[in-house]
């Protein structure tokens, strides 16, 4: 069941901010989506979960338009959007308690422990480490029985250790819980070690410039450490299309 | 525990400046009553003292009560429905520069000289505190938030329940508190203008008999009534997330 973008665009108050965008995420794949800063990245997500609606194009999800806000996707905004007053137990298991679906207590003892997080179940958001609070908004985002997600900049907060270590954690999370993946980030190095596949997006109005497939044999800091020419590449991508839109490095 | 003693350190000195003052000066009881007669007062007229306090504990409760139900109620509505808010709100706003006192005489004139024209001169002190700091903190919240939550499938009830009313909550204990401490004053107020019990009643009582020991005694007992309330509003905010909103989700 494919996501598609079919020459998609959207021009809001007269600011061109996607321009054609076509692109296809395969079923169970991890995709990246890199871009110069306020190029549209997290645009794409929001047009997907229907919080904005195209200018021009099509959106599907198995070729099914997307029409409005939807529940097709799990989606974690740039910021963890946590309800201060919920315990960790509360803010994890949300979907479960809007949609009225029984929550299975042993799993999620089994994802509290899975995430280190199974002494802090009763501690609120405020009583936690920036990491610790993005690893249960990850964890929330886990929960919710989607077929697809969408990260925006999940880890854009954390200091570098701690963003290693949560891209660790994500990449090593069981088989049932990987889903196709739409990840929105800034970090070159991120978008490597972690995906499939990575679009290349251009500076506004964005469109796909490149698009790099990824098939390591193991996936792990010894291969990212390989991929530099990779890396540089994707840079010199990025910021020459900055130059070309006149904006700067 | 410093920071506690601090202030009952001032209030200490304050009272020794206000004993050696009248001390020195002589100055008349019906005029300023030193702080030891002021308290003999309090002992002496104990159990008078703590009736009346009841009375308007009682009256304070009552209208305090009914004041949060209808400004719970309207906010809410007015913040479901957009035009209810922008017709109603900017009067009620406008209208808390009305001082509610004035309309003690014709309450009593509408509702007699029973207990109803203090309760509902309470109700229309603590009203508008409580509605306007509870309207303004559900209208403070983040539309990006209440559109993750729809991403999730949450209805429009849900919203509400799960995001709005816990944090429109803190604005409604904000108004509470500033409420509780007006609720003593507009029973007082009430009491001023007619009533046969109640520390309002009580100080003009005494007032007219030159007891000014008493009538400072009364202070008192207004000031620990005023101070109660808030404390016990305090605890009840803490009560509230504690035990209402956790509790009910675990």
């Amino acid at each position: 069941m494919p996501i598609t973008l079919q020459n998609v665009s959207l021009t809001l108050d007269k600011l061109d901010i996607l321009n054609d965008v076509t692109a296809t995420i395969a079923d169970g794949s991890f995709v990246s989506l890199i871009a110069p800063s306020g190029a549209g990245k997290s645009t794409i997500l929001k047009l997907l979960t229907g919080l904005l609606t195209p200018s021009m194009g099509r959106l599907a999800v198995d070729d099914q338009p997307i029409t409005g806000l939807n529940t097709t996707f799990s989606y974690l905004p740039q910021e963890d959007m946590l309800f201060p007053w919920y315990t960790v137990d509360q803010n994890i298991t949300l979907y479960q308690r809007i949609n009225h679906q029984p929550v299975d207590q042993e799993r999620v003892t089994d994802l509290l422990t899975l995430c280190g997080l199974l002494p802090y179940r009763k501690f609120l958001p405020h009583q936690l480490s920036g990491g610790m609070r993005q690893r249960v908004a990850l964890l929330r985002t886990m929960l919710n029985p989607a077929d697809y997600r969408l990260l925006d900049e999940p880890f854009g907060a954390l200091d570098a250790m701690t963003r290693g270590l949560m891209q660790d954690w994500l990449l090593g999370l069981p088989a049932d819980l990987k889903r196709t993946t739409l990840l929105v980030t800034h970090d070159i190095e991120e978008a490597i070690y972690l995906s499939d596949r990575i679009l290349v997006l251009s500076a506004r109005p964005a469109h796909v410039v490149q698009d790099i497939a990824l098939t390591p044999v193991t996936r792990d800091r010894a291969w990212l450490a390989t991929q530099a020419p990779l890396k540089a590449e994707i840079y010199e991508l990025l910021r020459a299309d900055c130059l070309a839109a006149g904006e700067h490095l | 525990m410093k920071r506690k003693l601090y202030p009952l350190g001032s209030l200490v000195l304050l009272l020794a400046a206000w004993q050696l003052a009248v001390t020195l000066l002589h100055t008349p009881a019906f005029i300023l009553p030193s702080p030891v007669a002021v308290s003999q007062a309090l002992v002496a007229d104990g159990p008078g003292l703590l009736q009346n306090s009841w009375v308007t504990l009682y009256e304070s409760l009552i209208g305090l009560g009914i004041a949060c139900l209808l400004a719970f109620c309207t906010a809410l509505v007015m913040d479901r429905w957009q035009l209810l808010y922008q017709s109603f709100y900017p009067l009620l706003v406008i209208s808390q520069t009305l001082p509610v006192m004035v309309l003690g005489p014709l309450l009593s004139l509408w509702f007699g000289f029973g207990m109803a024209p203090k309760i509902i001169l309470v109700v229309l002190m603590s009203y508008f505190p409580i509605i306007v700091a509870f309207s303004e903190a559900l209208g403070k919240v983040s539309g990006e938030q209440i559109r993750f939550l729809q991403t999730m499938g949450a209805k429009s009830w849900q919203v509400y329940r799960l995001l709005k009313i816990p944090q429109g909550m803190q604005g409604f204990f904000a108004g509470l508190r500033i409420a509780a401490t007006y609720c003593v004053s507009g029973a007082i107020i009430g009491e001023w203008l007619s009533a046969e019990a109640g520390l309002g009643y009580y100080m003009i009582r005494v007032k007219n008999g030159y007891q000014i020991d008493k009538v400072f005694a009364a202070i008192l007992c207004v000031i620990v009534l005023s101070l109660g309330l808030n404390i016990v509003t305090r605890i009840f905010q803490k009560l509230y997330y504690k035990t209402f909103i956790q509790g009910r989700l675990s």
